[in-house]
């Protein structure tokens, strides 16, 4: 049971990280950019690539990942979307490029290193947690962490400091921000390239604990996408609530129940809390409206 | 078209021509803001007041015509960029950033002075800090000149209507502007206020921002401008100094008001 538990919670932290980075980017840019979750998928490829084949030091191999992730994040903004929002293209040709882009990375993700799943080896080797008789992989204790310590970072950036207020503005309007001499383009650019790269870190982090394959992507960018909608689309720790009780559900559902079962359950709760509270479950935001 | 040597720091719009579809917004406009001056920008509704003021702050694209300030033309730079270059405004319709509060609103104004990219956010942490500090004194005091200061933890939308143009002026004061558009911002406002505004329109003046009034005040517009540039119809029908303006038949007729019922001017 803790063993479950402890999954739930490390990938949930994942999906907290890819929640935090739709909702960043929709209330900055009005773009739901659905490339999300391949950023998770690169991070943790690219970093086994880097370890396994180009026999890099580890360390140097995870940054490496989160610079492989933050460059497909680079490279997105400014080849895919900012030309398509310069030419005021609708929200659904936007959304559709995303899409393309993240099926792209999947298959290239493939083409390089073929259907099997990796994994890669602990960051800190040995390192666990003993509850009761159970003993927790400690890379889901970091994850956990490295998640908490990455949201207080965005909510004390977004809060109080010249960036933060400049991407709060663009949230609220995008012409008064620009009035005052907020670029939204910039603005959108810097959004990409932390949850790029935040979700790349999440990448590198869970795939020692779990397995990543290059459909990885599609996952996580779908469970991140229900995380963001069940936290409301915007607060962090409505983020943050949506990514452990989605990962604790798959979780428990994918043990007690069948695996077969859990895409069926996680979705048929996220319609029952979309009639019931279309607001997610905080419902506030981070401009604590 | 105006000739002669413009001033270093002069605002000029030079011949700007705005079509929306088959009618004329601007038809061939030119006037310059110069700094430490005041140029009131008059007309009856749909003159195409708002239009230069648009196509100046750069939410418009001009279809012909330039927009000249500090060797650039503004008709090929976003708004932002012109907001950094020094050219703020204020809207008719108080815009506040909804879900920030009255201290925010300004705060945010004043990212042009104080830029930030993602590096030295990471790099320089303690400098951060100060500067926090020091713009959110600023800020405050901006507010305080603008008799704001009680509110400045209140949440902007919440403002009541006269607070909410204040905010809009000081939030554009803020940034330090060179050249700063007002777009009738004494439409609504109570006679203390006005006298308020009017007060601060002087000292900006005295601090050397030129200014560009658009008003629909006519007593409001002429006791404040050096200059007045009165439109009709997207053409300028009439510019001078105020008493000038004040005497010109044609500028009597289309906006101080005819006399004669149906005398007013055919389309």
């Amino acid at each position: 049971m803790i063993l479950i538990l402890a999954i739930g919670i490390g990938v949930g932290c994942v999906y907290a990280l890819v929640a935090v980075g739709y909702s960043l980017i929709y209330r900055t840019t009005g773009v739901v950019n659905f490339t999300q979750g391949s950023y998770v998928m690169l991070g943790g490829f690219s970093t086994y690539w880097f370890f396994a084949h180009a026999r890099w030091p580890y360390p140097v191999a995870i940054l490496g990942g989160v610079l492989v992730a933050t460059g497909a994040g680079v490279s997105l903004w400014t080849l895919v979307v900012l030309p398509l929002w310069r030419r005021r293209s609708p929200p659904f040709i936007v959304l559709l490029a995303t899409i393309v882009v993240g099926a792209i990375l999947g298959n290239v993700a493939l083409l390089v290193l073929g259907t099997t799943p990796r994994t890669l080896p602990p960051w800190i080797p040995g390192f666990g947690l003993q509850i009761g008789a159970s003993r927790v992989d400690g890379q889901y204790v970091l994850v956990l962490a490295a998640t908490l310590g990455l949201l207080a970072l965005f909510g004390v950036t977004l809060r109080a400091s010249t960036l933060g207020r400049a991407m709060r503005a663009c949230a609220a309007s995008r012409e008064t921000s620009a009035l005052l001499g907020v670029s939204p383009e910039r603005m959108g650019a810097i959004a990409l390239t932390a949850t790029a790269a935040v979700g790349g870190l999440g990448g590198a982090m869970i795939t020692p604990a779990q397995f990543t394959s290059p459909d990885a992507g599609l996952a996580y960018g779908v469970y991140g996408f229900v995380a963001a909608v069940l936290g409301g689309f915007g607060s962090l720790p409505g983020a943050l609530a949506g990514g452990l009780l989605l990962g604790l559900i798959q979780a428990l559902v994918g043990r007690y129940v069948s695996t077969n079962f859990e895409t069926v359950i996680v979705f048929g709760i996220l319609l029952v809390l979309l009639t019931v509270r279309p607001q997610g479950i905080v419902g506030a935001d981070w401009e604590e409206q | 078209m105006e000739s002669g040597t413009a001033g270093a720091g002069d605002l000029r719009v030079t011949g700007l021509t705005k079509r929306f579809g088959g009618v004329v917004a601007a038809a061939e406009v030119s006037l310059a803001v110069s700094p430490a001056g005041v140029h009131g920008l008059i007309g009856p509704n749909g003159a195409g007041k708002s239009t230069i003021l648009g196509l100046i702050s750069g939410f418009l694209r001009p279809d012909a015509g330039r927009i000249e300030f500090a060797g650039r033309d503004l008709a090929r730079l976003p708004p932002s960029a012109i907001a950094r270059l020094g050219v703020a405004r204020t809207f008719q319709q108080a815009a506040p950033l909804a879900g920030m509060t009255t201290l925010e609103n300004v705060m945010v104004g004043m990212h042009a002075r104080y830029r930030h990219g993602v590096l030295s956010v990471l790099g320089r942490l303690p400098g951060l800090r100060r500067e926090e500090h020091e713009v959110r004194r600023a800020a405050r005091a901006a507010l305080a000149d603008f008799g704001l200061a009680a509110e400045a933890e209140a949440d902007a939308a919440d403002l009541t209507f006269g607070k909410l143009r204040f905010l809009e002026v000081a939030r554009a004061v803020a940034m330090r502007p060179r050249i700063l558009l007002l777009d009738e911002p004494a439409a609504g406002l109570n006679r203390v206020e006005t006298e308020r505004l009017s007060g601060l329109v002087r000292r900006l003046r005295t601090d050397g921002v030129g200014v560009l009034l658009v008003d629909h005040d006519v007593s409001f517009v002429f006791s404040l401008c050096d200059q007045v540039t009165v439109m009709n119809y997207g053409r300028v029908i009439a510019s001078g100094p105020p008493a000038e303006i004040y005497r010109d038949p044609a500028v009597r007729e289309a906006y101080l008001g005819p006399r004669e019922p149906g005398a007013e001017p055919a389309r």
